[in-house]
């Protein structure tokens, strides 16, 4: 297993593709900037041990990073957030409460997807982006961090990025379809 | 010589009946032969008195033929027979005679008729009541039962002889009371809105609030005019959540009160009332019945809560601990505690915009009355009731066709709710279809019938 920290953009590159073989864990908490293209190709698995995060200002640029692993992605139970607990009742007056901030930002393909189980700190998880896998494995659970934790709040929230229909590289949106609409 | 003579007598009588200082007009000329109209007018009357009025039928039939040449009669609504045609003479009749051959006085449609829209007959005696013009012998009966009546009641209204027993007028009238339901027999009292005499009759009880008898089925709760005020205590409930709250005692749920309390959502009875938050995120009852000073009132609780699987409820009584039940006995100035536990809701999973896809099953159990209890959110707010902003909109939530194929959206076994999987309630079915070397996906669209399109 080796621990690899965030990799770099080249100048003048359009797209950045890094290659693995053997099992990953990610180093430290890793930020999405404005020019990053990251593709990561693991031929093993995958242990994402901090954060990857496009920050709010940063959230409409350009900015991509997609996993490509064929083997498990495992995400470290310390990666998640607080759930809100915020009762907010039909007729509360508030229209809107903002999403929050995502624990996890890319594109993630792998055989297997496994969320992690819930620590009593970072019960709850929050992927902005894609997860594609053949098995997704729902582990967190709010409890663990208060009684009422699922209540309120999903203990997993996966978030589309509309983004990636622009930043994606062409090759990895090509998807046939043949839609059918049949009576109800 | 002859034909001369004669000619010269009338010649004569000619100049003398209009030159001589005995002149008269023709009409006094007339009168030499016909009565005037005063004397014809005094002479008709002289005939008449004779003759019996009370039916004008025998007047008309004991007139002269010149008489009756001169005479005619109609009816009106006053009893009044009268020569319309040349206002000579009018004919008074009394009630219950007869006009034009059949009984017709005041029956509401003017002469020829017997009855009427509200006219009787008995006999030969015509009984009028809307119209009043004439009312009833003696001897008639009380009037006819006139249906249920206030509370319940069937009244009818008589005198002596039923006279003046009018639906306008009652002055001298007693009323009779009969109820409509056997049960209500033998109460006294008048019914209110009748102000005359009583004499004889039922006088039922309608067992109305108000009637200043306690009956079965009122109490101080919700008829104290009659039953008089209660005594009353509170009524608190609690609900918290546990995930042992199936195994934990009352005792040690009690304990949980100050940390994992819930706001509730409860059914009391048999009474209830509007409540107020209390500490703990409590709903309280306040001064809630106690029909029983000595044994006190049983009351029972129930839960609707929605978010949490419901296990068990405890009660505590005059502040005693907490013990297995869903009833207790509330007591004058006392109070009654009922603890209602939960589990929480399993852990959960919702996205928010995109299409989610799976070759299998989807299943996220999601709390039912949660604000926005959908899998797939619909934009980048969390708590926004408005859908599909210009922004964002929900995506298609697809499982697989294969054994495992399925989803579930509630804990409700009953019910796998569809319609959350997004505000479209788009959820699809994918069937895979191999094509040639290009795997090509066929998609089944199984829209909800009112699926937004």
């Amino acid at each position: 297993m080796t621990t690899k920290s965030k990799p770099s953009m080249v100048a003048g590159k359009k797209y950045m593709i890094y290659t693995a073989s053997g099992d990953v864990t990610t180093s430290g908490d890793w930020t999405i900037l404005d020019n990053d293209a990251l593709i990561i190709i693991i031929d093993g698995n995958l242990t994402i041990n901090g954060t990857i995060t496009k920050p709010k200002d940063h959230e409409n640029s350009k900015g991509l990073i997609v996993f490509v692993v064929n083997g498990t992605i495992s995400v470290a139970s310390s990666i998640g957030s607080v759930p809100s607990l915020v009762v907010i009742a039909a007729t509360d007056p508030r229209s809107t409460f903002p999403v929050p901030a995502e624990n996890l930002y890319g594109v993630f393909v792998s055989k297997a997807f496994k969320t992690g189980v819930s620590n009593a700190t970072t019960p709850r998880l929050i992927v902005r982006g894609s997860v594609i896998t053949d098995k997704l494995t729902l582990e967190r659970d709010n409890a663990v961090f208060n009684e009422k934790g699922n209540s309120q709040e999903s203990s997993e929230l996966f978030i589309y990025d509309p983004q990636l229909l622009i930043t994606l590289p062409d090759v990895l949106k090509t998807r046939q379809y043949r839609w059918e609409e049949v009576v109800p | 010589m002859r034909t001369f003579f004669q000619l010269f007598v009338v010649l004569f009588f000619f100049i003398w009946v209009f030159f001589s200082p005995f002149y008269v007009s023709a009409c006094d000329f007339w009168a030499c032969f016909v009565p005037s109209f005063a004397e014809q007018q005094s002479w008709d009357k002289d005939i008449l008195e004779q003759l019996d009025l009370t039916n004008p039928v025998d007047v008309w039939n004991n007139l002269t033929p010149d008489e009756q040449s001169r005479f005619s009669y109609s009816c009106s609504e006053e009893g009044i027979c009268s020569d319309t045609t040349e206002k000579k003479f009018t004919i008074e009749v009394s009630a219950g005679a007869k006009c034009d051959g059949v009984q017709t006085l005041c029956n509401g449609n003017g002469c020829g008729g017997s009855g009427g829209v509200s006219g009787s007959c008995q006999g030969e005696t015509c009984y009028c009541t809307a119209s009043n013009k004439f009312l009833a012998a003696a001897g008639g009966a009380c009037g006819d039962w006139q249906g249920a009546g206030s509370g319940g009641y069937e009244v009818r209204w008589c005198n002596e002889g039923n006279a003046r027993c009018t639906d306008t007028d009652k002055s001298g009238c007693y009323y009779q009371i009969r109820p409509s339901q056997e049960q209500f027999i033998g109460v006294s009292g008048p019914p209110t809105g009748y102000v005359t005499d009583v004499t004889g009759g039922y006088i039922p009880d309608p067992e109305l609030c108000g009637n200043e008898h306690c009956d079965s089925g009122e109490s101080c709760f919700d008829c104290p005019q009659d039953c008089g005020s209660c005594s009353s205590a509170d009524i608190t409930a609690y609900s918290v959540v546990s995930p042992d709250a199936a195994t934990l005692s009352c005792t040690d749920l009690a304990l949980k009160i100050p940390t994992a309390n819930i706001a509730g959502s409860y059914t009391l009875a048999p009474y209830t009332k509007s409540s107020i938050r209390g500490e703990k995120m409590s709903t309280v009852w306040k001064m809630m019945p106690v029909l029983d000073a000595i044994n006190g009132t049983k009351y029972s609780i129930s839960s609707i809560l929605g978010t949490h699987k419901y296990v068990q409820t405890c009660v505590s009584a005059g502040g005693v601990d907490y013990i297995s039940g869903n009833e207790g006995m509330l007591k004058s100035a006392s109070t009654l505690k009922f603890l209602l536990a939960y589990t929480p809701p399993g852990p959960w999973t919702q996205t928010n915009q995109g299409n989610v896809y799976t070759g299998k099953g989807i299943f996220s159990y999601i709390p039912a009355l949660l604000r926005r209890n959908y899998f797939n959110l619909w934009d980048d707010t969390l708590t926004s009731t408005t859908p599909f902003t210009d922004k964002s909109s929900a995506g298609i939530v697809q499982y697989g066709s294969d054994d495992l194929g399925d989803y579930d959206f509630s804990v409700d076994e009953s019910n796998k709710m569809e319609a959350s999987a997004n505000y479209n309630k788009w959820l699809i079915q994918e069937k895979k279809k191999p094509k040639d070397s290009v795997i090509s996906r066929y998609f089944t669209l199984r829209n909800h019938p009112d699926a937004v399109p």
